[in-house]
């Protein structure tokens, strides 16, 4: 166990590596750090930290908030198939920040304003997929409302971008929505640190309700469990970590249902372990397509919500067909 | 290590609760629900399907709010009550329990303390420890606590979860039809562990369809149903749940309440009464389902 998680933070922080120094421009890894630490040609230190690290670095936060939101939105519906992207909270939070792009507001706002839209989403989602049953949410109701809200809110940020917004501000959305994370500064990625910092902490204190609630609602309850507040709680955190990582990167599916999958399957159970397993796994994952967005077809990048879609579509696919009986067992 | 339970009483005053499964069908409603459970004591709750057992259940385990009358512990209305406070007092079984797919029984019971823990700690002190390990050895988990649970059989299934909640040191436990889907031998394993949690002064609230297993254990049967239905019963069909009301029709030991009169109008069948002298057993066998019977004895109040 101890040393798969050891493998895990080298195997981490190799790809943070390999992201740092391949490119449009190669550069040696020891170049590279010496480049972060402040040394070697200025070039090559603006290739490095002007551009490469802070994209590393959003493509770390970005893959940790997916996953630690998906794992997040699994445990409390108690449903392998949650994340973020599929129930439409990813949805409501790019509402959130159309808005505020709309209204031409700061940036450091725009986590705040993504927040608010995923929060609602998620509230939305949550009382269509509770319905009359009053412990525990149906699979199926949930990701058929995900889907509704998904294009609800598709068709809201394009009428809103068709009738207030400049063809400018419409472009840039629309490659915002599919998902890069290219061109990130460090005021940008900043402030949402912070937010995804906070989602994460918050969660980690939370992993004994998260453990109760693998129960369900009832058992939980019948050992102490305050159920409401935990599951309200900790949604707030899921919603925080997925609308922040939408406000940097735009819509990325899949991290939230792939990452948890791999890191459970990889480093067995228990939430403390798995926030923080696959909070990594997903960072990895995000590393891994970024790389493959920039590297593939030189000279062009393919936007990472696409890649990301690619990787995790199928393996959703693969999750309904095959194990979804085997979620859980009586 | 047996709780000790001096002068904690559970009791229900007058409670009426009402239920609304799944898909807005039936609404199972009982009124008028007066039981009292004292330490050491079983009480079986007997019924026809549908009669509001489990509803009754819900509303003794604080998961379904009365909406008539109290249910209280100690003289404290148990809705006054933290769910933390609760939860040390009183535990409850479940039917069945979904679990996590690689969930051990060590990981389930040890689950159990967590209303005598702090809100964000995991760590087990040496208390905890061995409190689970005597709830895994009262239940016969010992050597199978490391084993996952759906590796498990029926019955060490359901032994888990009556570890689990032994794990909280409860007062009280409150078994929804432990013996659900068991074969015989399960069965008197989980009657073999309610004897011995009785003898450690734990007071048991059960459901159990089998009478016999229930006149073997019990030191009170509440018998719930709903009378007016078999009042000018017509039409055998009109037996499934019912949106009428159900109360106890009649509770006490088993002797007073195991009558062939009073079954018959509960459940609407004919039983055949056979003396087992050899264990000094009364045991009951349901033969036929009643034609038109009417019920005109009042009920003991």
């Amino acid at each position: 166990m101890f040393v798969k998680f050891i493998a895990l933070i080298l195997f981490t922080l190799l790809i943070m590596l390999v992201n740092l120094c391949l490119g449009d421009l190669s550069v040696a890894p020891i170049e590279a750090i010496k480049a972060v630490f402040g040394y070697g040609s200025s070039e090559i230190h603006d290739v490095i930290v002007g551009i490469r690290l802070p994209r590393l670095l959003t493509a770390f936060i970005v893959g940790l908030a997916l996953a630690t939101s998906g794992y997040l939105l699994q445990a409390i519906s108690r449903n392998d198939l949650a994340d973020p992207y599929l129930t439409g909270v990813s949805s409501g939070a790019a509402v959130g920040v159309a808005c505020a792009m709309l209204c031409k507001l700061d940036f450091q706002t725009i986590p705040f304003f993504a927040f608010i839209g995923g929060i609602t989403a998620s509230f939305l989602v949550a009382s269509i997929a509770r319905g009359n049953g009053r412990y525990g949410v149906s699979v199926a109701k949930l990701l058929l409302a995900g889907i509704a809200l998904s294009s609800v809110a598709g068709a809201l940020i394009t009428l809103a971008m068709s009738t207030f917004g400049t063809q400018l501000m419409a472009q840039g959305l629309y490659l915002w929505i599919l998902g890069g994370i290219s061109g990130r500064n460090w005021q940008e990625l900043l402030p949402t640190t912070g937010y995804v910092a906070v989602g994460f902490i918050v969660a980690l204190a939370a992993a004994k309700q998260l453990n109760l609630l693998t129960l369900g609602e009832e058992t939980a309850s019948s050992l102490g469990l305050n159920v409401g507040r935990s599951q309200l709680i900790i949604l707030s955190a899921a919603v925080l970590l997925a609308s922040s990582a939408v406000a940097l990167s735009g819509m990325v599916g899949f991290v939230g249902l792939v990452a948890p999958h791999l890191s459970r399957r990889l480093f067995g159970r228990g939430a403390r372990l798995q926030l923080v397993c696959s909070g990594l796994t997903g960072a990895i994952l995000v590393l891994f397509s970024d790389l493959l967005a920039r590297t593939l077809s030189p000279g062009q990048e393919l936007p990472l919500g696409t890649l990301m879609a690619l990787i995790g579509g199928p393996f959703f696919i693969y999750l309904l067909s095959y194990s979804l009986d085997q979620v859980h067992s009586h | 290590m047996p709780s000790v339970n001096q002068g904690k009483i559970l009791k229900a005053e007058h409670v009426g609760l009402r239920y609304a499964s799944k898909g807005n069908q039936a609404t199972n409603i009982i009124e008028q629900i007066n039981l009292t459970l004292e330490p050491g004591e079983v009480l079986a709750i007997q019924g026809p399907n549908g009669s509001g057992k489990s509803t009754l259940m819900k509303g003794l385990a604080r998961q379904l709010k009365p909406s008539a009358g109290t249910i209280s512990l100690d003289g404290q209305d148990i809705w006054n009550m933290s769910i933390v406070d609760f939860a040390r007092q009183i535990a409850y079984v479940p039917q069945s329990l979904e679990t996590p797919n690689d969930m051990t029984v060590y990981e389930l019971v040890r689950l159990g303390r967590n209303p005598h823990q702090n809100w964000w700690s995991n760590q087990l002190s040496k208390a905890d420890i061995a409190t689970i390990d005597s709830a895994l050895e009262r239940c016969g988990l010992t050597r199978l606590s490391t084993k996952k649970l759906n590796e498990l059989s029926g019955g060490e299934r359901q032994r888990a979860l009556i570890a689990m909640a032994l794990a909280q040191e409860p007062h009280f436990i409150l078994m929804d039809e432990p013996t659900a889907n068991l074969d015989f031998r399960y069965q008197l394993e989980v009657i073999a562990i309610i004897k011995e949690l009785k003898e450690q002064k734990i007071g048991i609230a059960t459901i159990l369809h089998d009478l016999n297993l229930s006149a073997r254990i019990a030191d009170q049967i509440a018998l719930i149903g709903c009378l007016s239905k078999t009042i000018g019963d017509k039409n055998i069909a009109d037996s499934s749940p019912s949106p009428s009301p159900s109360t106890i029709v009649a509770i006490g030991t088993p002797q007073e309440v195991l009558k062939e009169d009073l079954l018959r109008a509960v459940f609407d069948v004919e039983l055949a009464f056979v003396r087992d002298d050899k264990n000094n057993l009364d045991l009951y066998v349901p033969i036929s389902i009643s034609k038109k019977f009417l019920y005109q004895k009042n009920p003991p109040p």
